[in-house]
């Protein structure tokens, strides 16, 4: 009997399970917040509307108010069907946003159990509803926008994001985060231009150039392919299919000292010059490892001077201590010696006949 | 109650009426013929009875008659001797006439001895020719089926199977049908527990009649509220040989062409014959492949439903453009929309089914075309969801047994009605419902869901996948055969492949 009246229970219960008919709804895929007057904030959110004939319209809604659940409660009002933001894929923060309320906004989101964890946090220069309201590719802005992160992310220079790996950096002591910055180039195009970073409490402090942004991916994240072009007396080779991994270690103690051991692998794929010997290899493999280890040793000064870790050095250094002490380790931080070693190997420079 | 009867009193009276009848006047059947001879050597008078449209015509007039009027036939034990049939009996007992009469034997009473009566077997068996498996079809293997004659059916197992071990043991089941039914085994192998708990239930079966092996199926099921099938059916005497020497038992039904299998287990169902004729990779891929279409096949519309009216998060956002066109025209739920579908292939199966072959054909193209196209273009259905109920519906038939197929063909509707209401959550409680009844479910006592559970990983090699025969040693784990092991692999010669 009792199996009966559960099994009804499930029948008249279910009516209270809050149906969203995939074509009935409005499917949220984007949303940017810009600054406004008092104190409150610019919400806009992207839509998709599927047409018939395949093709997709980017719809954007702003409005201004308090919060960001505020925002989307007062877009229902305005909108003839429910907005559901389950699949958001893209959330863009302004940079005047960045560098105040960032982390508040974006607690609503972390809170969410609807919400996926591999969604994009992205900065942009300049206003966050100008950049929705472009018209790239054809499945729509955000589509647009996260699959492009997607591919620089995993072939390109733009260290591995998303909400979950920024709520990590950021909770996570002995670290902080850093966030790619998106700019509109014109109506139809974008470019990842700098990856920002953010301070222990949030706030956008530095952004990281795309001249440097292979560095920074070599300290904070692995390769799985890039390429860079090292010159070496006027000839030039470019180098691909880069892998590398990193390996941050406490090398002294008293005082503290730590190294940062990282490994490249690459193929030359291009090269300008001379006969491409194997002892030219070498000498390119050398001159390779001493920039990044130049350029890595840069980046962390600036780091260590701005007391940011986007590295982890901080979260590292406590992984191989015992009762660590994050107090020591903040006026420690900023006099660090950091060792960066680098091991170039270049796996093969292609066919010659 | 009482009151109406008083008034009435109409059933006491009915009942009178008829046993009066019977007693005065028994009621004879018009094929029930008697006629009394002479034979004037021995100076006998003597009458045969018998029922003529059981009765072989031929055999009393060629093999009866003639010796019974010209042989020396003095009484009735003489009928032994002169007669050149076989089957002859001499009895006493007046009671056995009626069984013996319906059964195709010719009573034969002498007048001098009124005693004695004689019964002549002359039977007359129509049997309709072997012809090809039309259930379970194979491309290659045995083209032979069972047909509906028991004997020629015990024959054909006979013939794959010539050892003294192979035990028939018959019953007679259905008190208005008296429906001969054999039960089979290998004296050997088979395990004594499953013969006894087989022979009990075909002894315990009270019904009136037995028309088809399907009826005892039912009839002695572990749980009859069940749609799955406890018995594996099948018209193939190679499959019914196979499972007799795993140490299975069989029973034949007489006037049915499907021979029942028991104990089996759920994995079972979906092993063709075919499996066995295959090398064993290609035999494994095909038997993942049907597993996976079941599966495919409950759950694909579920899953539409699910996810179109609760999940829209778990939609690739490639493919979200595609499904929402798709239904931006139709005014239904997608619950209306997969039930109608699903209602409608239903239909065209049943008619299908009902219907003579060559009218069968045009329904099938009549619903595969006009109804599916039609109904996209009159925006009814959605034609992404009319692809995945084609392909469930695909995915059903490619169960090798019927009764298996029709099982899981109805299985989605319960999980449809759940996805609605619940989403995938409703899809996973219906999932636990199914499960948990067949973790319960038993074929003649023996666990429905081994090897899965209990888990034998023995019986793994069987079930999935189907190793190579010389990895099959021993004989599956849940029949508990008295000898496990089918062949020492020890004592297989070696293999000269060039002679020295």
């Amino acid at each position: 009997m009792k199996k009966y009246i559960l099994l009804f229970l499930c029948l008249i219960l279910s009516g209270c399970v809050n149906k969203s008919i995939i074509d009935e709804v409005d499917i949220e895929r984007g949303v940017g917040y810009d600054e406004a007057s008092d104190n409150k904030i610019r919400g806009t959110i992207l839509l998709s509307k599927y047409n018939e004939d395949g093709t997709t319209e980017n719809v954007t809604m702003t409005v201004v108010d308090e919060t960001s659940v505020n925002i989307l409660s007062r877009l229902q009002r305005q909108s003839d069907s429910t907005i559901v933001y389950g699949s958001l894929k893209l959330v863009i923060f302004s940079e005047a946003i960045a560098k105040k309320d960032l982390i508040e906004i974006s607690d609503a989101f972390v809170r969410d159990a609807r919400l996926g964890s591999r969604m994009y946090f992205v900065i942009s220069e300049g206003s966050a509803q100008k950049v929705l309201k472009g018209e790239y590719g054809d499945h729509g802005n955000a589509t647009f926008i996260s699959d492009a992160l997607d591919h620089n992310i995993k072939h390109g220079d733009v260290p591995k994001t998303n909400l979950h790996l920024f709520v990590y950096d950021y909770t996570q002591k002995g670290r902080t985060a850093y966030l790619p910055i998106i700019k509109k180039l014109n109506q139809q195009r974008i470019d990842i231009s700098a990856i920002g970073l953010l301070d222990r409490q949030g706030h956008l402090v530095d952004k990281v150039s795309v001249k440097d942004m292979f560095y920074l991916k070599l300290l904070v994240d692995k390769y799985s392919g890039g390429s860079q072009v090292v010159k070496l007396d006027g000839d030039r080779a470019t180098i691909r299919s880069i892998h590398s991994k990193n390996k941050i270690k406490i090398s002294k103690r008293n005082p503290l000292e730590m190294s940062i051991n990282i490994k490249v692998e690459g193929i030359i794929q291009e090269y300008r010059g001379k006969k491409l010997t194997q002892k030219k290899i070498e000498q390119f493999e050398k001159k390779f490892a001493e920039e990044i280890n130049q350029n890595t040793t840069k980046l962390i000064k600036r780091f260590q001077q701005l007391g940011i870790d986007p590295a982890g050095l901080g979260h590292n250094a406590k992984q191989q201590t015992r009762n660590f002490d994050f107090k020591k380790w903040d006026d420690e931080y900023k006099d660090l010696t950091v060792h960066v070693k680098t091991d170039v190997t270049i796996l093969e420079s292609g066919v010659v006949q | 109650m009482g009151f109406f009867f008083k008034k009435g009193n109409k059933q006491p009276k009915l009942k009178e009426q008829y046993s009066e009848e019977t007693d005065t006047a028994p009621a004879k059947s018009k094929d029930e013929k008697e006629s009394s001879y002479y034979n004037s050597e021995t100076n006998l008078h003597f009458s045969i009875r018998y029922i003529s449209t059981i009765v072989d015509q031929d055999i009393i007039q060629k093999n009866i008659l003639p010796y019974l009027l010209d042989k020396q036939f003095a009484s009735i034990a003489d009928v032994k001797k002169i007669l050149p049939i076989e089957d002859v009996q001499i009895e006493t007992n007046e009671a056995l006439i009626e069984e013996k009469l319906f059964n195709g034997y010719l009573v034969l009473k002498v007048h001098t001895d009124k005693q004695h009566v004689a019964f002549i077997a002359a039977k007359e068996v129509i049997v309709r020719s072997l012809s090809m498996p039309e259930v379970e079809t194979s491309v290659i293997g045995p083209k032979e089926a069972f047909i509906e004659a028991i004997d020629q059916n015990i024959n054909l197992l006979r013939i794959r199977l010539p050892v003294k071990e192979l035990m028939i043991e018959e019953f007679t089941i259905g008190s208005v049908s008296k429906t001969r039914t054999a039960l089979m085994y290998i004296d050997d192998i088979a395990n004594m527990e499953n013969v006894n708990t087989m022979r009990q239930r075909l002894q315990a079966i009270d019904f009136d009649q037995i028309n088809d092996s399907s009826y005892i199926e039912q009839l002695t099921a572990d749980n009859k509220n069940s749609p799955f099938p406890q018995f594996l059916d099948t018209e193939r005497p190679d499959r019914a040989a196979g499972v007799l020497v795993e140490g299975k038992v069989v029973v034949l039904v007489d006037g049915s062409p499907h021979a029942l299998i028991g104990p089996t287990n759920l994995v079972e169902f979906f092993s063709s014959p075919e499996d066995y004729l295959f090398n064993w990779i290609t035999a494994s891929i095909l038997r993942l492949i049907r597993l996976f279409a079941v599966v495919f096949s409950i759950l694909i519309t579920p899953m539409y439903v699910a996810v179109l009216t609760y999940h829209y998060e778990l939609i690739p956002k490639d493919l979200t453009a595609t499904l929402i066109t798709s239904r931006q025209v139709i005014p239904f739920p997608p619950i209306l929309e997969a039930l109608i579908l699903e209602l409608t292939i239903e239909l065209l199966r049943e008619a299908g089914a009902r219907l003579p072959t060559k009218i069968g054909q045009t329904i099938g193209i009549v619903g595969g075309i006009v109804i599916g196209t039609a109904s996209v273009e009159a925006g009814l259905t959605s034609n992404v969801l009319l692809i995945l109920v084609a392909l469930a519906a695909l995915a059903s038939f490619i169960t090798p047994v019927y009764k298996m197929g029709n099982a899981i063909r109805f299985l989605r509707f319960p999980f449809l009605l759940f996805a609605q209401l619940l989403g995938l959550l409703g899809i996973v409680f219906c999932l636990l419902i199914v499960i948990t009844h067949l973790l319960r479910l038993t074929s003649l006592g023996r666990p429905y869901l081994e090897p899965i559970y209990p888990p034998r990983w023995r019986d793994l090699k069987d079930s999935f996948i189907r190793l190579s025969f010389d990895k099959q040693i021993r004989r599956p784990s849940y029949v508990q055969a008295q000898k496990e092991i089918r062949f020492n692999p020890k004592h297989q010669k070696r293999r000269h492949d060039i002679e020295e």
